[in-house]
């Protein structure tokens, strides 16, 4: 074997003996970090039940206030995820003890670190802490240079509940171009029901179709439309994606008397989608001058149409069982089924199949 | 220069290329994996749970006579913690007890639920329901195999994603949680999103789910955790990093519903449907210019038993050998096309040349290199450096998956486990390595005049 031969067998081996002791290294050092870790967490439970029941002594703040940057973390993130179990005021006594501690003034400047990474995961503590005082400096991080930094931040607004900082939140979002971004339009959801007038109004100045799609689902997950007049108004807009979320609205908000003739006008929409929707909302209206259009609609070409009216009609009791009923011996074997479907499933489902 | 020296140069030169794709791979999933990390590390999925706004899913299990597992396995489907599933059990002309142990479980009744054909699928024999498991469907058919059955159950599907999970897998109760948590931030684009695969032999499994991790003690399937996170962790998170990833493992992986039915489901004349539905939507979605994303993520876990007899690993790499062979051949005018951008002439020609071929050049060498040796032809220190040089890049990949792991998911925490899989990645190299290449070879050969089954991989089931 020639010297060069035996030099790249020679370092191959070297490499695997390297790769090897790292790799028995960092396992040594993370049953370590796991320990202590550990340990930190049963230094901390006594201590966090004393804070929720009757709030921190300054002696009992020395031990957090004394902790290395890294175990710091450690025990906000541990103190952070038992705050979600505990009641409102309890809460906020831990969230008190931590920022007297120091804890969050610590994570909270990491929200200026050289480093996006930190920025970003500065935000998601920041946002879970849960704390609305510490809302301006993550409206702060919404025109951070980065990216990733930004979507934290909408999140951490989402999870502090920030309504008033809706606007914001819309305005990163076109930024960033992501509606179709759901994880984001979840942070507008969790700022919670009040957030109804806000998401009205963002939708009337709303600069693009997907950007009102995504503002009308969040419309429907919230179930309050502070305008309902503008959502039936967006279910005759030209794209099909606003129509099937317009009319997916009007089955969830709260019951709006002229939703019906919006729902009833859809179901003659060239798009299935749009027709299937609005069966179910016609179902979830619950007005029963429905039935007669419904009935109409079971013998439609689109399963799902069929199969949401055939719901629909079971939802809207006796009357609209009684169609279904009819449909039994409907001529169409697509009416027929369905009805046997739905009617089956029902009396299943209450305890009533033979 | 002697027909040997030839062959020795063009087995070099596979052999570089071959450890040269293999380290860049290694290099970008290295990245990619610390990058993902970051972004979960603080991930505890509030927003997709208590939002609302979580698409619904449809999980799929397609069943053949999996009658020792699947009770456990659906169980483990309903308690995964995402807001919108629904489980549908596609048995398929199972011979065991599968369908009555089902029904006795969870009180099944048979419904006259309507079934639209999408995809065409065998006969449909009855479709079970129970008010006590309202997200459970159980969809009893005429046995077609595999994707006959996962047709079936997407015809049944209600949600616009489908999951598809093998029988005799379990999820983690985050996985599901964590694959949409990757495809929801693109929800318009991301088409196809698969999570990673693991080995449940050695480990604690209930109906919970695995509830301890531990290395299996047999070399056999320690062998194969090492390549499925060799597999897992740098193949397919490079590929996916690369957007070129053309594989959703059939036992754990999301796929839009719209667009499958659009590509016609998938092939009942494969037995690698998984890698042929994903190469289809390839080829479907860049012929319509449509943008798309598939996508691998690394946290959600499925686990699954491995075979661990020479009879079922064997049976195991012929039907992968032979569906990697159906898939280029269905897919041939894929291979080197401009036409299909990165796919065409980056990813199929990998796929051809680095994995269909490989078993050719593979056996040939373990074949002639040491003939060459014994006979005189071939510099006895030349191939003791080849023999050498092979072991130890192969070995230092594997550590360099180890260390991968150690530094990123931490599923094996006891030292004994490290080196139990420590030592099956220095001895997968004395026979089992040069097995695996053979019974490819004898797949690559002899595949298109056998028939195609559900080949048994003799696995033991979790509940025994």
């Amino acid at each position: 074997m020639s010297p060069g031969e035996a030099t790249i067998l020679v370092g191959l081996g070297g490499i695997a003996v390297a790769l090897f002791l790292a790799l028995m290294l960092f396992n040594r050092h993370h049953r370590l970090r796991d320990a202590r870790a550990e340990g930190l967490r049963r230094e901390l439970a006594p201590l966090l039940a004393r804070w929720a029941e009757r709030g921190a002594t300054a002696e009992e703040l020395e031990w957090p206030a004394r902790l290395a940057d890294g175990d710091a973390r450690t025990v906000l993130l541990l103190a952070v995820a038992a705050l979600s179990d505990l009641p409102v005021e309890a809460a906020a006594r831990v969230r008190h003890a931590l920022h007297r501690a120091g804890l969050v003034r610590r994570e909270v400047s990491r929200l200026g670190a050289r480093a996006a990474l930190a920025r970003a995961e500065a935000c998601r503590i920041v946002g879970r802490i849960g704390d609305r005082s510490l809302t301006p400096l993550l409206l702060a991080r919404l025109r951070d240079p980065d990216a990733a930094v930004r979507r934290e931040a909408i999140r951490a607004l989402g999870d502090l509940g920030a309504v008033e900082a809706l606007p914001e939140m819309v305005a990163a979002i076109a930024r960033l171009g992501e509606w179709d971004n759901l994880i984001l339009l979840m942070a507008l959801v969790r700022t919670g029901p009040e957030a109804a007038a806000g998401i009205a109004a963002l939708i009337r100045t709303a600069s693009s179709p997907a950007m009102t799609k995504a503002l009308l689902q969040v419309t429907g997950r919230l179930g309050v439309a502070a305008d309902p007049g503008l959502v039936r108004e967006l279910a005759r807009h030209p794209d099909t994606e606003v129509r099937v979320e317009a009319v997916r609205v009007l089955g969830t908000i709260a019951p709006d008397p002229d939703a019906a003739a919006v729902c009833l006008a859809a179901m003659d929409d060239p798009e299935w989608p749009v027709r299937a929707l609005a069966a179910w909302s016609l179902g979830r209206v619950g007005d029963d001058r429905a039935i007669a259009r419904l009935a109409r609609a079971m013998g439609d070409p689109a399963y799902w149409v069929r199969h949401h009216v055939a719901e629909a009609l079971a939802a809207l009791g006796e009357r609209g069982e009684a169609t279904l009923r009819r449909g039994l011996q409907d001529d169409n074997p697509f009416v027929r089924d369905m009805a046997a479907q739905t009617l089956f499933m029902r009396a299943l489902a209450e305890g009533e199949a033979a | 220069m002697s027909e040997l020296a030839y062959f020795s140069l063009l087995i070099t030169g596979y052999f570089v290329a071959v450890n040269t794709v293999y380290l860049g791979q290694m290099l970008v999933a290295w990245r990619a994996v610390r990058r993902r990390l970051r972004q979960i590390a603080l991930e505890d999925f509030r927003d997709i749970r208590e939002s609302g706004l979580a698409p619904p899913i449809s999980i799929i299990v397609p069943a053949y006579n999996e009658g020792k597992n699947i009770i456990e396995s659906v169980r483990s489907l309903l308690a995964l913690r995402y807001p919108r599933l629904e489980v549908v059990v596609v048995n398929d002309g199972s011979r065991d007890d599968t369908l009555e142990r089902l029904v006795a479980e969870f009180g099944l009744r048979r419904t006259p639920r309507v079934y639209w054909e999408r995809i065409r699928s065998r006969p449909v024999r009855g479709i079970y329901w129970s008010p006590a498991w309202p997200g459970l469907w159980v969809l009893d058919k005429v046995n077609g195999r595999k994707a006959d059955a996962v047709n079936a159950g997407i015809n049944l599907a209600s949600a616009p994603y489908v999951c598809v999970v093998d029988g005799d897998s379990v999820l983690e109760p985050d996985a599901m949680s964590a694959i949409m948590n990757a495809v929801l931030p693109r929800s318009g684009r991301t088409v196809a999103a698969g999570g990673t695969v693991r080995i449940a032999n050695g480990c604690a499994v209930s109906r919970a789910g695995v509830t301890r991790v531990g290395a299996p003690s047999g070399f056999l399937a320690a062998s194969q955790v090492l390549e499925y996170l060799r597999s897992f962790l740098f193949g397919r998170m490079a590929w996916s990093e690369l957007e070129s990833l053309m594989i959703v493992s059939g036992a754990f992986g999301v796929f839009r519903k719209d667009v499958v039915v659009e590509v016609g489901g998938f092939r009942h004349d494969t037995v690698g449907e998984d890698m042929d539905l994903v190469v289809r939507m390839h080829r479907h979605l860049r012929a319509a210019g449509r943008p798309y994303r598939v996508a691998f993520v690394p946290d959600p876990v499925c686990w699954t038993e491995c075979p661990e007899t020479l009879t079922g690993l064997r049976n195991q790499r012929e039907r992968w050998q032979r569906g990697l062979g159906e898939t280029l051949d269905h897919n041939r005018e894929m291979l080197a096309s401009p036409r299909f951008g990165r796919i065409g002439l980056f990813a199929m020609p990998y796929l051809m040349g680095f994995e269909y071929l490989a078993p050719l050049l593979e056996v040939a060498g373990y074949a002639i290199l040491p003939a060459g040796w014994a006979l005189g032809l071939l510099e006895h220190g030349l191939f003791l450096m080849f023999v050498g040089a092979a072991l130890l890049y192969g070995l230092c990949l594997s550590l360099a998956t180890l260390l991968l792991e150690e530094l990123s998911f931490r599923r094996y925490r006891e030292p004994r486990d490290l080196l139990r899989l420590t030592l099956g990645a220095v001895l997968e190299n004395f026979g089992l390595r040069q097995l695996h290449s053979w019974w490819r070879l004898v797949a690559l050969l002899t595949w298109r005049g056998r028939p195609q089954t559900w080949a048994s991989a003799g696995r033991r089931g979790f509940a025994g």
